[in-house]
């Protein structure tokens, strides 16, 4: 159970996180937010390598300001961060063994038999003997995801885990999260809606630090419904249109009378919410620099 | 496919453990490319033996280091954990190497240019001391290793790390210092005189580091160190008095003092950003 309590976050005076408040228990938890919206920044301090500035986060009710409490949670993670380096002169082999050496795998035998465990559930297993600076960029992202699941962790952080993946490796990747034990906690990044369909039993909208919808993503959908509307022609008043492989332009925004309503993906749902509150923000920016003119 | 294949009573003593470590290697090396001898191999051993030589024989190839560093390190008998930690350090590969080899090479021709005929050492004494605390000031960190992120998220204690980083790179950088050290014209104990200076630079560095960036530390203790040593050397008279007996137990207290205030703060280099 991770429990985020009032927690802000600022780098130089700009609010990434908000005040956010959130719990989550186990199954697949998908956050969905544009770029800045605060996603990274939440999942790094939920990761234990990032500080708040004001509020607190708990793992199954270990504080993570607290040294000792945070070496524990650090025991039952893996973590997948957005741009996961590598020592480019390593094989596969040796990067997973490198971060198992961290992860307490003292045994060297058990270990190498770990490394392997990953890297075959990674699809990885062939080229474990290759230098990394030799892998493609979707199989380095699978490498983070490979020595993320080092000792099979109860929680699971993964930071757009699908960036740069395939469609194979895509499917593959949702194969192996859904195939994990059911008490695994999993928190994960993206931009791709369609994971988060396929995925998420929950799902967060973060936008300018805080969390504009939090429930499920048929629920999602749903916030869209009578909103989304298909027509012959595009008009001008629609939050967003584009046309469709039929000819048909699909509208998200106000339907006007007589447009075919359709019926509402996350996606659409997902530019409502965002944009919504992007007008709120500028219309709010407006009304200040009025006050000040 | 090969032309020749194993004699049995060789089989027989590698199974039996008998053959030495040479042989061995290379009968390991031969049957990972011939399916017949694979075969000899298994009718004269049991399955689960098989199996146990087999699995062993894949994770040596595969746990062999790519890096020469830790090949070293292992041979010199640390342990496989510990040489790899350390043999993953930045400060351990070859361009920092050579880049040390070529700074401590700089400070020895500078002085042999400037200094060819003295009898004093004085010029690479006062470069020297900021060799090992520019390596421990580059040993550890997010500027310097790649995968910070994934090593800070684990449960490997991240002052331990930076310890064990910081005091290879300073091993390293004082090893180059000191061979470089006896080319130098003079009694050769005038020219270990950087050591104790040299601590105690890299002992308040290594206090410092997790408190400050370490560009800022690397630069302030440069040009403390250079302000000192010039402002002592002014005020005595003499070029080399910063490195007179006296001067020198002020240095060991100094790293004294750093050593006691980096023991007392051991969480420091836990949290990424805590200052922003």
């Amino acid at each position: 159970m991770i429990e985020v309590r009032t927690v802000t976050k600022r780098f130089r005076g700009v609010v990434a996180v908000d005040a956010l408040t959130l719990c989550l228990g186990p199954g697949i938890t998908g956050l969905l937010g544009p770029n800045g919206a605060g996603k990274t920044t939440l999942l790094r301090m939920i990761a234990t390598v990032l500080a708040p500035d004001e509020g607190s986060v708990t793992v199954d009710g270990r504080d993570l300001a607290v040294a000792d409490q945070r070496v524990e949670v650090r025991r039952r993670l893996g973590y997948v961060p957005q741009e996961p380096g590598f020592h480019l002169g390593f094989t596969a082999f040796e990067f997973v063994d490198y971060v198992a050496i961290l992860k307490e795998m003292t045994d060297r035998r058990a270990r190498h038999d770990e490394v392997r465990r990953v890297l075959a559930l990674a699809g990885l297993d062939d080229v474990r003997s290759r230098k990394i600076r030799a892998l493609s960029g979707g199989m380095r992202r699978r490498l983070a995801i490979a020595q993320a699941l080092l000792g099979s962790p109860r929680l699971l952080v993964l930071d757009e885990p699908t960036a740069g993946l395939d469609p194979e490796q895509r499917l593959r990747f949702r194969e192996l999260v859904t195939s994990l034990a059911p008490d695994t906690t999993v928190l994960l990044s993206t931009h791709q809606t369609e994971d988060v369909r396929a995925l998420c039993q929950r799902v967060i909208v973060l936008h300018a630090g805080a969390a504009r919808f939090d429930g499920s993503p048929d629920r999602l959908a749903t916030t869209a419904a009578g909103r989304v509307w298909t027509a012959a022609e595009r008009d001008p008043r629609a939050h967003l249109a584009w046309v469709h492989a039929d000819g048909s332009v699909r509208h998200v925004g106000e339907p006007p009378a007589g447009a075919a309503l359709a019926e509402p993906t996350i996606e659409d749902a997902y530019l409502l919410l965002v944009g919504r509150h992007d007008d709120s923000v500028a219309s709010r920016r407006r009304r200040r620099s009025r006050a000040v003119a | 496919m090969t032309s020749w294949h194993l004699d049995p009573e060789v089989v027989d003593a590698y199974l039996d453990a008998t053959l030495d470590d040479a042989r061995a290697a290379s009968l390991e090396a031969h049957v990972v490319t011939c399916s017949t001898c694979r075969l000899l191999l298994a009718d004269r051993s049991d399955a689960d033996e098989l199996d146990a030589l087999w699995h062993d024989l894949v994770d040596r190839l595969d746990a062999e280091p790519s890096s020469r560093t830790t090949r070293l390190l292992l041979r010199l008998g640390l342990r496989d954990d510990t040489a790899r930690l350390l043999g993953s350090a930045p400060l351990m590969s070859s361009p920092w190497a050579a880049a040390v080899v070529l700074v401590m090479a700089a400070a020895w021709v500078l002085h042999a240019a400037v200094e060819a005929n003295a009898t004093n050492v004085v010029l690479f004494l006062y470069v020297a001391p900021l060799l090992p605390m520019l390596g421990v000031t580059a040993a550890y960190g997010p500027l310097v290793d790649d995968s910070h992120e994934v090593t800070v998220a684990t449960p490997y204690p991240t002052y331990r790390l930076a310890l064990l980083r910081t005091a290879g790179a300073a091993a390293i950088v004082t090893l180059a210092g000191f061979v470089a050290a006896l080319t130098l014209p003079g009694p050769w104990l005038d020219a270990v005189r950087w050591l104790l200076p040299a601590l105690a630079l890299s002992a308040v560095a290594f206090a410092l580091l997790g408190r400050l960036p370490p560009v800022p530390v690397a630069l302030m203790l440069a040009v403390a160190w250079m302000v000192f040593a010039g402002a002592l050397a002014w005020w005595m008279g003499d070029r080399a008095a910063p490195f007179e007996p006296a001067v020198q137990l002020v240095y060991l207290a100094l790293a004294a003092v750093a050593g006691v205030v980096t023991a007392r703060s051991p969480d420091r280099f836990d949290v990424l950003g805590r200052s922003s």
